[in-house]
């Protein structure tokens, strides 16, 4: 516990840097938008249905990059967006359209679309959101009508908690001096980078991108929250594949996130980085295809990140505890034990950074208007609280500032940075002692040690297993000699509630792991911060292979002189 | 602050320099053919025979978009997009692998821009489009067995192929901010019309080049400039029915195009007016004037449609599909004698208006010909591909494909009436046809499309005085058959362009047609606006 606290603190002073700093009333967007919605709403309140809460998100963002494959600009674009998204909520909030429909599909689709400027007089502007927020208003009154008729002709729901907890009215203002990139050196960097895969027949194909997004969300809504919020994402990324003969098709690449250009990598760390990869997927290509086997497992740092992540994360979203479709697997289990007691899981979107590194999943307000706050969610394998957005579930009232959505679609609860903290650790040499000596006890051939983890899927509903897949591109077996052998063509497959139980060991050397996740809210910037962990047993599944055949002729990069 | 308006220039106007790639391109274009021509093959699978590379270059230095008279924040694309391409038939000319229904897609995909990335693309391609040409093959071959009269004619006969390169043209230096300033005011123009919700306008400036390159020996290079303007409007009609309205036209980039798209933009506020105020109308059977942008879309679906593609593809189950219906009607009257109609490759542009069925080279390599399809009603001369859908037939340089391998199709259509009249004597026309069979009034008809909306509105011509009153909510039951081809009475003296989806442009002008039967609608009007508009 004391352990735990300890982390807690490091991460305080973080918490704590964003401060305003200007007046969010002086903002043209927030009077427009502050205007048009009290003009409109007078009159909404009253239709019949009602639209009983009404918000606007504006995204002001720009959008900046490069793309180079196979030793070509592909792509350079500088892009404003400048998006409205529109959510009404029609009904009460007790029966509102935003409620999953038991029967039918459910919309997470939201009115968005580019919009004028504000410049000027305003009035275009002002007209668009007009116009937008009638069309949603139209939408959002046909979805109530459809809950309304599924309520009375659906069985009863397990939870019957309100649709909607009013988010406490917020204003917040920051501005900051988004970090600018030397676009022109950036492309120079990725082309020379792109030749590395010259002469080297096995890379099928080769992408380095750098990207450059950053703007303000301003938010208002009928509560009376006025925001004015800066972000900024930047990312340099590339990815090497190939393939094998019997069709597995493999990739290598890295993901670098930064804020500013001192934090990008050097061009030799960065030349160094690709070629080894272009090592690594040649490796990959003359290993052994792995066999379907359950083994001790070591999940390095970051593949250990997004096993959380797939594993627990989304199980811990609240409305996967409310919707009756949903497997609801540890929706009674608060207080009980769901994961090793060596481990306490949280979910802090308020962190920016970890161990110098930039998290994506950071925020200050969710896509709801709610303060972001830390949830601490496991608590030495204890769990004690979910992820909520404003749709409360039994026994869990209130928002933690978890609802979040891409632009234009509903939010729901969702992760923002989540933090796996060992009560106790060893060195990674340590673990991987702790490996060879489960390899022997339990009289198994081998073990596993994920190094990393391209992503993965879960599935959380009812009709289907509630089964997780996480597909690593790169792992090793590790024999009881010793001996390390890079293996290829596997899957990571189970079960929450069997996966979790049987972590035997921490190391010391915590990682991040920067990502998209995707769900019905859409795709939203996600971190995932972990230690490597020993595990019991894991089990591996052959991966899908492509009917394609390897191309005919060699790529023309593999030339000596292309 | 002579410097400052030379550091302006620089940096606000925007010509484009970029000619040297191409030498680039095109040696990646030739390594990579070179290369798959004599290495490509899979044992027990016929070799590649026919192979061509198309690449496009389209370069968008930016875009504006305004709305009610504020611009939207713009996108900008820096460099031009470069698209690839590659089509390959494998066997040999007397029998290959094109011809299977809807399976032999021209692959392409954006790439980047240099020789390495263009000849691996290229590379990805071919092979893709290799392994396809074995598949169909097969497939083309088992058919070919099951038919008993087997196989008559050979597959292909190439034209004779030349090298084509035209220096493109260069986009004309645009100032940005004049042209934010003039969307801007365009866009304005709906701001203060009554009911309409949304008035925007965008304009696209572009250059674009092609080439082309087959492994017989054809080689093509040329491009164009061009403005694309898209408008469009939201509004509510009178009668309760919110509508929106479109128009994209595509302007010649060196054309006085500006002083064109504000009058076009004020002639669409006028028609939208006039659809606001329409009325509901009833059921009619009568004589009908079509006007140009009408009479483009009839030429489309009657005449167009049955002018192309006459090679019957194999469908994937192993039977025939139909081919252009009037490959068997040469020397037969099918249009009305009024019309002439021509097939005129070489025409760029019409009045200002880009054609895009200009062709320098068909894509197969052939110096296409100009035809006269129709002369008094008779036709004439149909378009023909390297791909002879009967003995004795040969290349006249209309083998086109969009997506597909090369068919026969059409380029610039243009119908050439033998006694043009006015609009004001093409209405006199039309009431005397209507009085003639007693009728009250009849209709002028602006458009034809698939799209509902577009052609609701109509006007009506009364026989009494000859006062016009726009209506809606008619639907056209006539079929769309050549048939109405021979119909046509008048033909008015000013044209307009339709560039169709199949990339053919109809160049024809206003048509009086003998009869057309029309039906209401049951659409019904929608609720207001809950919050009054701003």
């Amino acid at each position: 516990m004391k352990k735990f606290l300890f982390f807690f603190l490091l991460l305080f002073p973080f918490t704590v840097q964003a401060q305003q700093n200007c007046s969010v009333e002086k903002q043209k967007p927030i009077q427009l938008l502050t205007a048009e919605l009290k003009r409109g709403f007078k009159v909404l309140k009253k239709q019949n249905p009602p639209i009983y809460y009404l918000s606007y998100t504006l995204q002001d963002e720009i959008s900046q990059g490069v793309w180079v494959t196979q030793g070509g600009i592909e792509k350079i674009w500088d892009q404003a967006h400048f998006a409205l998204t529109v959510f009404p909520r029609v009904g009460n909030s007790q029966l509102d359209n935003t409620r999953t429909l038991k029967k039918g599909q459910t919309f997470y689709g939201l009115i968005k679309k580019d919009v004028p400027g504000v410049e000027g007089d305003g009035k275009a502007f002002t007209n668009a959101v007009w116009l937008l927020t009638q069309q949603a208003v139209e939408w959002a009154q046909e979805d109530y009508s459809a809950v309304q008729a599924d309520a009375h002709i659906s069985s009863e729901r397990l939870d019957d908690s309100p649709d909607f907890m009013f988010p406490p009215k917020e204003t917040f203002c920051r501005e900051q001096n988004f970090s600018q990139f030397d676009l022109e050196r950036i492309t120079q960097l990725l082309l020379k980078a792109s030749k590395r895969v010259n002469g080297k027949s096995f890379v099928l194909s080769s992408s380095f991108k750098f990207s450059n997004d950053y703007g303000y969300r301003y938010f208002v809504d009928s509560v009376g929250t006025r925001l004015k919020t800066p972000s900024q994402l930047v990312r340099l990324t590339y990815s090497i594949e190939g393939q094998t003969e019997d069709g597995t098709e493999l990739s290598r690449g890295k993901s670098y996130d930064v804020l500013t250009e001192e934090e990008l990598p050097s061009e030799e760390d960065f030349l160094a980085a690709v070629d080894r990869s272009i090592l690594e997927l040649e490796q990959q290509i003359k290993a052994p295809d792995a066999d379907p086997i359950t083994v001790p497992a070591i999940l390095q740092n970051k593949a250990m990140g997004v096993f959380v992540h797939e594993v627990l994360g989304h199980r811990a979203e609240g409305h996967r505890q409310k919707e009756d479709s949903f497997g609801r697997t540890f929706t009674d289990k608060v207080g009980q034990p769901i994961v090793s007691s060596l481990l306490t899981i949280v979910d802090d979107p308020t962190l920016p950074y970890f161990n110098g590194e930039p998290l994506r999943g950071f925020y200050e307000y969710d896509s709801e208007g709610v303060k972001a706050a830390p949830a601490l969610l496991v608590e030495n394998g204890v769990l004690k609280n979910f992820l909520m957005s404003s749709s409360p579930i039994h026994r869990f009232a209130k928002s933690n500032g978890h609802g979040r959505a891409e632009p234009g679609r509903r939010p729901v609860s969702r992760m923002g940075n989540t933090r796996v903290i060992a009560s106790k650790t060893v060195s990674y040499e340590d673990l991987e002692k702790q490996l060879l000596e489960q390899i022997k006890e339990q009289g198994k051939p081998y073990g596993i040690i994920i190094e990393d983890l391209s992503g993965g899927f879960t599935i959380t509903e009812t009709f289907a297993p509630q089964s997780f897949k996480l597909e690593p591109t790169f792992m090793y077996r590790l024999y009881p000699d010793g001996r390390k052998e890079v293996v290829r063509g596997a899957d990571i497959v189970g079960t929450p509630l069997v996966s979790f139980k049987e972590v035997l060991a921490a190391a010391d050397d915590y990682a991040v792991f920067n990502g998209s996740c995707g769900a019905e809210s859409g795709w939203v910037p996600v971190s995932a911060i972990a230690p490597s962990v020993l595990l019991r047993a894991l089990e591996l599944e052959k991966t899908q292979k492509t009917a394609q055949k390897l191309p005919i002729l060699p790529p023309p990069s593999s030339e000596v002189n292309p | 602050m002579k410097k400052f308006l030379w550091f302006v220039f620089i940096l606000v106007f925007v010509p484009l320099g970029r000619a040297s790639a191409g030498d680039e391109f095109l040696r990646a274009m030739k390594d990579e053919m070179a290369r798959s021509k004599k290495e490509l093959r899979l044992a027990g699978n016929p070799d590649p025979y026919y192979i061509v590379y198309r690449i496009k270059i389209i370069h968008t230095p930016f875009v504006v978009k305004a709305n009610m008279g504020s611009l939207y924040r713009t996108e900008t694309n820096s460099r031009p997009v470069v698209n690839s391409g590659v089509l390959l038939s494998s066997g040999n000319e007397k029998q290959d692998s094109f011809g299977v229904e809807g399976n032999h897609w021209f692959t392409k995909r954006d790439v980047g821009q240099s020789y390495a990335a263009l000849r691996h693309s290229l590379w990805e391609l071919t092979n893709e489009a290799y392994l396809t040409a074995s598949d169909l093959y097969a497939r083309k071959e088992a058919y070919r067995r099951r038919k008993a009269a087997g196989k008559t004619n050979v597959d292909f006969i190439p034209g004779e192929q030349s090298v084509y390169t035209e220096e493109p043209p260069q986009l004309p230096a645009l100032d940005k901010e004049q042209l934010q300033d003039f969307a801007k005011a365009l866009s304005a123009k709906g701001k203060n019309l009554r009911d309409v919700y949304d008035f925007y306008v965008e304009l696209s400036p572009e250059q674009a080049e092609r080439y082309f390159l087959n492994n017989l020996g054809g080689q093509v290079r040329y491009g164009w400039a061009a403005v694309t303007a898209t408008w469009k409007a939201l509004f509510r009609t009178q009668t309760g029915y919110n509508l929106q309205l479109e128009r994209q036209v595509i302007f010649d980039a060196s054309s006085d195009w500006q002083p064109r798209l504000e009058k076009a933009i004020d002639e669409f506020i006028v028609h939208l007016q006039k659809m606001q105020s329409a009325q509901t109308a009833e059921a009619y059977i009568g004589p009908v004037l079509l006007m140009p942008a009408a009479a483009a879309q009839m030429w489309e679906r009657t005449f167009v449609k049955n002018m192309i593609e006459f090679s019957p593809l194999v469908a994937s189950d192993g039977t025939e599909t139909s081919g252009g219906s009037f490959k068997d009607k040469i020397g037969l009257r099918v249009v009305s004698a009024e019309v002439d109609v021509y097939d005129k490759p070489f025409l760029r542009e019409y009045n200002g208006w880009r054609l895009k069925g200009f062709t320098i080279r068909d894509d197969e390599g052939v110096t296409p010909k100009e035809l006269t399809l129709i002369k008094d009603g008779y036709l004439r001369e149909i378009p023909t591909s390297s791909r002879p859908f009967k003995k004795g037939i040969q290349s006249n340089g209309h083998g086109r494909s969009l997506q597909e391998f090369p068919r026969e199709t059409l380029t610039n259509m243009v119908v050439v009436p033998h006694h043009p009249l006015s609009q004001e004597a093409l209405e006199s026309r039309l009431l005397e046809m209507c009085r003639a069979q007693e009728l009250a009034y009849c209709y002028i008809i602006h458009d034809l499309s698939e799209d509902i909306l577009e052609r609701d509105m109509m006007e009506r011509i009364y026989t009494s005085d000859g006062h016009k009153e726009p209506v809606m909510g008619l639907e056209i039951e006539t079929t769309f058959s050549p048939r109405l081809l021979r119909d046509i009475r008048a033909a008015g003296d000013e044209s307009s362009v339709l560039n169709t989806k199949q990339n053919i442009s109809i160049v024809t002008p206003a048509l009086l047609l003998e009869e057309m039967e029309l039906v209401p609608t049951d659409k019904k009007p929608e609720r207001p606006p809950l919050v009054p508009k701003p």
